[in-house]
C-alpha cells in the first residue's frame, strides 16, 4: 500500500503589496527580471555560470541556447571575492504607493548560496520606521520584524556565504511563509468539484487544522501573526505518495479561527472562489466574439493569468453581453454558453474544457472501491428549453439615469439594461461601458446620463424526447444567460439535454493516487455491470491516506 | 526484576517491578475493506505502550518523589523503559495511575504498589 503524507505552505503575506511594489536593485545584472520576484510559482532555471566550482563538468548541466529567454530572477552584477565579500553590497529597494503593515519580510534565494547577512530598513516616505540586521541560514530568509505603515523597504545583501558568487533572488514576500508538515497538521481535507455543464462554477475548498506549538496563530497572542492574516493569502498543498510529489492545488484564505491556544483552523478556497470576490462590470455588447476574447476580459478584471482554454472552445464565437456580476458568475455565463466546464487544476491554473473529454477512461475496479457505496439515479428531465436573446440598440435617445441632487464626488452608476452612453448633463465621465458609468462631479446638483438602451427579443429553443405528451414532460428551463443567441441556443439545449440523460451517479471511496476531477472512468459497479462516467467530485482526507469520497456521473 | 528500570524525566526510581507489559499499537491512516473484501490500509505508525505494576515502595522518600512525578501537571514525560535487549527512551504520557489501599491503621494509610500506563506520544516506528 502506498505511503502518503501532506505538506502545506502558507503565505501569511500581503499579496497586494507584492503586486504593486516598484522593485529595483543596485549592482544588478542586466538579464534580471524584477517581475519574476512577484510570481509565487516562479522557479529559476538551473543556469550554469562561470562562478568558481558552480557546476560539475560531467555533462549533466545544459547550457541554455538563449540567455535572454532563460528564467533569471534578480541577480547581482558583481561577484563576491575570496572572502565572500562584495566591493559594494547590492541593495534591493521596494516602493509601494500604499502603506502596509506586515509581520516581516521573506526573501527566497536561488543557486547554491545566500547572503551572509541582510540589513533591512523600513520607511514611510523618508522616515525610518525600523531596521533589522539578520544572519541568513538558508534559501528562504525570513526577516522577523513587525512594522506598521511602511511604503518603502531597502534590503542590503552583505556578501555571500560561498565565495565568488552572485546574489540570486527568485522571490519576495511581504510577510512570512509557514511550512506545515505531518508533525503539525491535525487534519487537512480538500474538496474538488466540477460541474459538467457549468450550471454552477464550483469552488474547490481546503479545510486545514494545524497544531501550532509556538501559538503564533493564537488570536490573543500579542506577538502572534493573526493580525497579519488576510483573506486571499495563499496555501500551497502538496501530497506525497511513496515519495513522489503530487501537487494538490493552491487555495486562498477565507476564514480562520482558534479552537484552543495552539490549534488553528483555516478554511480556504480555490482561485474560482477568489474570482467570486471581484465584480465584473466591463462587458461589451459582443457580436460573434471568440470565447477566448470574452474570457480574457474577465480574467483581466479578476487578475487571473494562469488559465487555458481548449482550442475548440476558444475559437467558438458568442454574441450578447454579461450583466454586472462577480467574475466567477461571468465565467459561468461564458462556460455555459460555450458548453464548457471549468476546472480549478491542482497546479493553480484554471482549465476550460468540454466534458466528458475524449481522454482514455481509467478503470476503477472493485478491488479499489471502499467504504459506503451507493448508486442513484437523478430525476428525469426529458425536455430542455433554452432562451436565446437578440439585442438591438434603440434609435431613440433616452435618460439612462436621472438624479436631482448629488453631492460632489465620484459615482459608479449602473444600468438595469445594457446601454450606449451618448452624453452626461455635467461632470466628467471617467469611464463607462454598457453596464455602468463612472462620473466625477466637482459640485452638488442634478445629473442626467443620456444614451441608447439595447432592446432584447427572445426565442425559446427546445430539445426533448420524441413523442412527449404534456403530462409526461419534465422540463428544465434555462434563461437569463445573455450570451445565448440564436447561433448557439440549439447546441446549448442539446448539450444540456444530453447531460440530463446521464442520470446514474455513483458514490464510493478510493485511495487517490493520480485520479482527479474531470477524468473519464470505467467503474466496475457494485451492481455487477461496468459503467462509464466522469469524476465530478473528490472529497479527500489528506491526513487519512488520501482516502477520497468519489462521485462519478 | 531489577529495580533500576523506571526512569522518568532523567530520574531513575529504585522500585521493584512486579510486571511490565509492552504493547505494540498499530495505528492506521485508514483501514477499509474493498468491495471484494480485500482489506486496504495505510499504516500510520507503531506505538510502544507500557503497563507497569510496581511492588510496594518501602522508602518513603522514593514513594513521595514518585507520587509527585506521576502526578506532575505536565502533558508529556521522557521515560526510559525496557525494549528488546536494552532500554529505550521516548516521549510518553501517563494515561492511568492506580494503587490499592492495603490498610489504614492509626490514621496511617498503607498503599500497595502502583499500576502505571505509559502511552507513547508519537510512533516509534514509521514508514
Amino acid at each position: 500500500m502506498a505511503r502518503t503524507h501532506v505538506e502545506v505552505l502558507q503565505r501569511v503575506a500581503d499579496a497586494d503589496a507584492k503586486a504593486e511594489a516598484s522593485i529595483s536593485m543596485s549592482n544588478v545584472l542586466s538579464y534580471s527580471d524584477y517581475d519574476k520576484l512577484r510570481d509565487d510559482e516562479y522557479s529559476s532555471d538551473d543556469i550554469p555560470t562561470c562562478e568558481l566550482n558552480n557546476f560539475l563538468l560531467d555533462g549533466n548541466t545544459d547550457i541554455p541556447d538563449y540567455l535572454s529567454t532563460a528564467n533569471f530572477g534578480v541577480w547581482s552584477n558583481s561577484l563576491t571575492d575570496e572572502n565572500g565579500d562584495f566591493i559594494t553590497n547590492p541593495v534591493l529597494t521596494l516602493t509601494t504607493s500604499g502603506s502596509y503593515s506586515t509581520a516581516g519580510f521573506t526573501v527566497t534565494f536561488w543557486g547554491d548560496t545566500w547572503p551572509k547577512q541582510t540589513v533591512t530598513t523600513w520607511y514611510n516616505g523618508t522616515t525610518v520606521l525600523g531596521t533589522s540586521t539578520d544572519t541568513c541560514t538558508g534559501f528562504t530568509h525570513f526577516i522577523d520584524n513587525a512594522v506598521n505603515g511602511f511604503n518603502k523597504i531597502t534590503i542590503e545583501f552583505v556578501g555571500t556565504d560561498t565565495p565568488y558568487r552572485r546574489i540570486k533572488i527568485c522571490e519576495i514576500d511581504y510577510g512570512e511563509i509557514f511550512s506545515w508538515t505531518d508533525n503539525d497538521i491535525v487534519s487537512a481535507n480538500v474538496l474538488e468539484e466540477v460541474n459538467l455543464t457549468s450550471e454552477e462554477l464550483t469552488i474547490n475548498t481546503l479545510d486545514l487544522t494545524i497544531h501550532d506549538a509556538s501559538a503564533s496563530f493564537n488570536m490573543l497572542n500579542p506577538s502572534g501573526v493573526y493580525e497579519y492574516l488576510q483573506q486571499k493569502q495563499q496555501f500551497r498543498v502538496q501530497g506525497y505518495v511513496d515519495g513522489s510529489i503530487i501537487p494538490m492545488g493552491f487555495y486562498y484564505l477565507d476564514t480562520w479561527e482558534n479552537s484552543s491556544a495552539v490549534i488553528a483552523k483555516f478554511s480556504a478556497y480555490s482561485i474560482i472562489g477568489v474570482m467570486d470576490t471581484v465584480t465584473y462590470q466591463t462587458s461589451s455588447m459582443w457580436s460573434s466574439a471568440t470565447v477566448s476574447t470574452i474570457v480574457a476580459s474577465i480574467m483581466a478584471v479578476a487578475g487571473v493569468t494562469r488559465y487555458s482554454i481548449d482550442s475548440g472552445i476558444a475559437s467558438q464565437t458568442l454574441s450578447g453581453y454579461i450583466p454586472i456580476c462577480t467574475c466567477r458568475e461571468a465565467l459561468h455565463y461564458v462556460c455555459f454558453a460555450a458548453r464548457a466546464s471549468c476546472i480549478s487544476k491542482r497546479d493553480g491554473s484554471i482549465k476550460i474544457i468540454r466534458l466528458p473529454s475524449s481522454e482514455t477512461e481509467i478503470k476503477i475496479e472493485k478491488s479499489q472501491k471502499m467504504g459506503d457505496q451507493s448508486i442513484k439515479q437523478n430525476t428525469l428531465v426529458n425536455s430542455v428549453a433554452v432562451t436565446a436573446y437578440a439585442f438591438t440598440q434603440s434609435t431613440d435617445e433616452s435618460d439612462l439615469y436621472s438624479e436631482d441632487s448629488l453631492d460632489a464626488g465620484t459615482y459608479n452608476i449602473t444600468f438595469d439594461n445594457p446601454s450606449v452612453i451618448s452624453g452626461i448633463s455635467r461632470g466628467t465621465l471617467l469611464s463607462s461601458g454598457i453596464n455602468f458609468a463612472k462620473v466625477q462631479l466637482t459640485s452638488s446638483g442634478s445629473l442626467k446620463i443620456y444614451g441608447y438602451e439595447y432592446n432584447s427579443s427572445t426565442t425559446i429553443y427546445t430539445v426533448e424526447a420524441s413523442g412527449l405528451t404534456d403530462s409526461k414532460r419534465s422540463q428544465a428551463t434555462i434563461d437569463s444567460i445573455y450570451l445565448i443567441s440564436k447561433s448557439n441556443a440549439q447546441s446549448v439545449a442539446q448539450f444540456i439535454y444530453d447531460d440530463y440523460q446521464r442520470r446514474i451517479v455513483q458514490d464510493f471511496e478510493i485511495a487517490v493516487t493520480s485520479e482527479k476531477i474531470g477524468d473519464n472512468v470505467d467503474v466496475d459497479t457494485m451492481l455487477n455491470y461496468r459503467k462509464s462516467g466522469t469524476i465530478t467530485s473528490l472529497d479527500m482526507d489528506l491526513t487519512g491516506g488520501f482516502l477520497a469520497k468519489c462521485e462519478v456521473r | 526484576m531489577e529495580n533500576d528500570i523506571l526512569t522518568i524525566d532523567g530520574t531513575t526510581y529504585p522500585v521493584n517491578i512486579v510486571s511490565l507489559t509492552e504493547t505494540s499499537d498499530f495505528q492506521d491512516k485508514y483501514s477499509e475493506q474493498t468491495e471484494n473484501f480485500d482489506l486496504k490500509r495505510e499504516l500510520g505508525g507503531i506505538f510502544f505502550n507500557y503497563e507497569l505494576q510496581l511492588g510496594e515502595i518501602q522508602n518513603q522518600t522514593t514513594a513521595l518523589a514518585l507520587y509527585e512525578k506521576l502526578h506532575e501537571f505536565t502533558e508529556f514525560h521522557t521515560v526510559t523503559l525496557p525494549h528488546n535487549d536494552g532500554l529505550q527512551t521516548f516521549q510518553a504520557y501517563i494515561t492511568g495511575v492506580g494503587r490499592p489501599l492495603k490498610s489504614r491503621i492509626n490514621e496511617t494509610n498503607k498503599w500497595g504498589g502502583y499500576t502505571i500506563t505509559f502511552t507513547a506520544k508519537s510512533p516509534q516506528i514509521t514508514s
